[in-house]
């Protein structure tokens, strides 16, 4: 391999590694798909000509149909507001120099990159994270005066702004470089600044899905991210008895995070799912039902 | 589930595997030849809806997962004609990338910064070819289906495209 082979391929795999992809993704290719199947069973009966089938009974069937599906255009330019699933991210859970990741539904005032930045940094400074073990690295009182954006890079203002450590510098800079093509944001006045290395910034282990506080459906999909080879998973019900325990392979990893997905069929109930990789531990407590 | 032999998996059990399997590789491919990361997600989840509804087709995990990288690289095309005006419009009145690095490694970040600036730049099916070979690791015969062209095609995509982002590597 040729040197710009290689450098080719460390470009892309560290440009890759900075995507991260949406907690509630299975989620929504399985709503599309029960949609779809929906609509084909109405076709079909309608197409078949169906003596019996009376107008009240094709009423039935389309008012009980979710709603359709969102018309196909590029998420970054729809011109009104609509509802965003933005990541923010906290210290925590069991150190506070080390970050995680959540995701929170907010509306931004549009759909614009500035509005999303705002949106998402107003639910970091405003608001309180899901899990009560994450915490935010800045303190309070805090708030973002402008966003804006030139290239690449945006410029946060933030009024009350306190002496700024690292953490807190990249806790805000990777929430809002999760948002679609920024790479880089000024604080104020300052130099632009990236994201440090995943592996210096973020949690050993997390739980990216099922989210804190969260109900799910009974086929729960496990989602978790670290940086190891192995996570160990242990599921407890609300009267702590374990009612899954086993070790998981992370693929993917060095130098961005390793990911598993595991797919468990639960009963209703309360759970809390705990994860522990690379020294750390990450824990939710969520509803099935 | 998993014990079954994953032919005789129905529709939402194969994409269920093939979402734990391949969904963040994909979206990741998606991103590199989009630059527009919802965007590219969409595309992905779609592709998978499209697969699902395929599924009794194609009853194989490798022709599923050809399946999968034909649509999303159709569908990362298709958007990329209608954005392609638009996007005229804003290179030219976007500023280059004025960034530090907050860690040590800068000249590395810079050498990322040029080569993903300049694959942005590239042709469609250059790009498609370069983001095909070095990122998704694939053959040429795969990356011809992907594509939905021939090997020679393919080759011809490729150096072009490498040739580029040399000038590009030469320059800094």
């Amino acid at each position: 391999m040729t040197n710009v082979d290689e450098i080719i391929r460390r470009a892309l795999d560290t440009e890759a590694a900075t995507v991260e992809v949406r907690p509630d993704a299975l989620a929504t290719i399985r709503a599309a798909t029960r949609r779809r199947r929906t609509r084909f069973t109405v076709n079909a009966w309608i197409g078949a000509g169906l003596a019996t089938a009376t107008a009240a009974t094709v009423a039935f069937f389309v008012l009980d149909a979710p709603r359709p599906a969102p018309p196909e255009r590029p998420a970054a330019t729809r011109p009104t507001a609509v509802e965003r699933l933005l990541a923010v991210y906290y210290v925590g859970p069991d150190r506070d120099d080390r970050l995680v990741r959540e995701f929170h539904r907010v509306t931004p005032a549009s759909d614009s990159v500035e509005d999303q930045a705002r949106a998402a940094l107003g639910v970091m400074f405003g608001g309180a994270p899901a899990d009560p073990d994450y915490a935010t690295a800045w303190p309070a009182g805090i708030a973002v005066r402008d966003v804006t954006v030139r290239g690449d890079v945006a410029t946060v203002r933030l009024a009350g702004a306190a002496s700024l450590t690292p953490i807190a510098a990249q806790q805000l800079v990777w929430t809002v470089t999760a948002i679609g093509g920024l790479k880089g944001v000024r604080i104020g006045g300052g130099a632009a600044l990236r994201r440090a290395s995943a592996v210096d910034t973020l949690a050993p282990v997390w739980l990216i899905n099922p989210q804190e506080g969260e109900t799910v459906g009974p086929d729960l999909d496990l989602h978790i991210a670290g940086f190891a080879s192995t996570a160990h998973v242990r599921i407890t019900d609300g009267t702590g008895r374990v009612v899954l325990e086993q070790d998981v392979a992370l693929t993917g990893g060095s130098p961005a995070q390793g990911e598993a997905n595991l797919g468990v069929a639960v009963r209703p109930g309360r759970y809390t799912v705990t994860v522990t990789a690379g020294g750390g531990t990450d824990d939710h407590s969520f509803q099935v039902g | 589930m998993g014990e079954r032999p994953n032919t005789e998996w129905n529709a939402d059990e194969a994409v269920t595997h093939l979402f734990g399997a391949h969904y963040r590789p994909m979206v990741r491919l998606a991103s590199l030849l989009l630059h527009e990361r919802g965007l590219a997600e969409e595309i992905v989840q779609d592709a998978y809806v499209r697969l699902h509804t395929r599924w009794h087709r194609l009853r194989d995990p490798d022709k599923a997962l050809a399946y999968l990288r034909v649509t999303v690289v159709n569908g990362c095309r298709s958007a990329l004609r209608h954005r392609r005006v638009v996007d005229a419009h804003l290179a030219a009145s976007r500023p280059p990338p004025d960034v530090q690095s907050a860690e040590a490694g800068a000249l590395d970040l810079l050498t990322q910064a040029a080569v993903v600036a300049a694959l942005r730049r590239l042709p469609s099916r250059q790009r498609e070819a370069i983001v095909l070979r070095y990122y998704a690791d694939l053959s040429e015969a795969q990356m011809a289906e992907a594509m939905g062209v021939s090997r020679g095609a393919v080759k011809s995509h490729l150096s072009r495209g490498v040739a580029a982002l040399r000038l590009t590597l030469e320059r800094l």
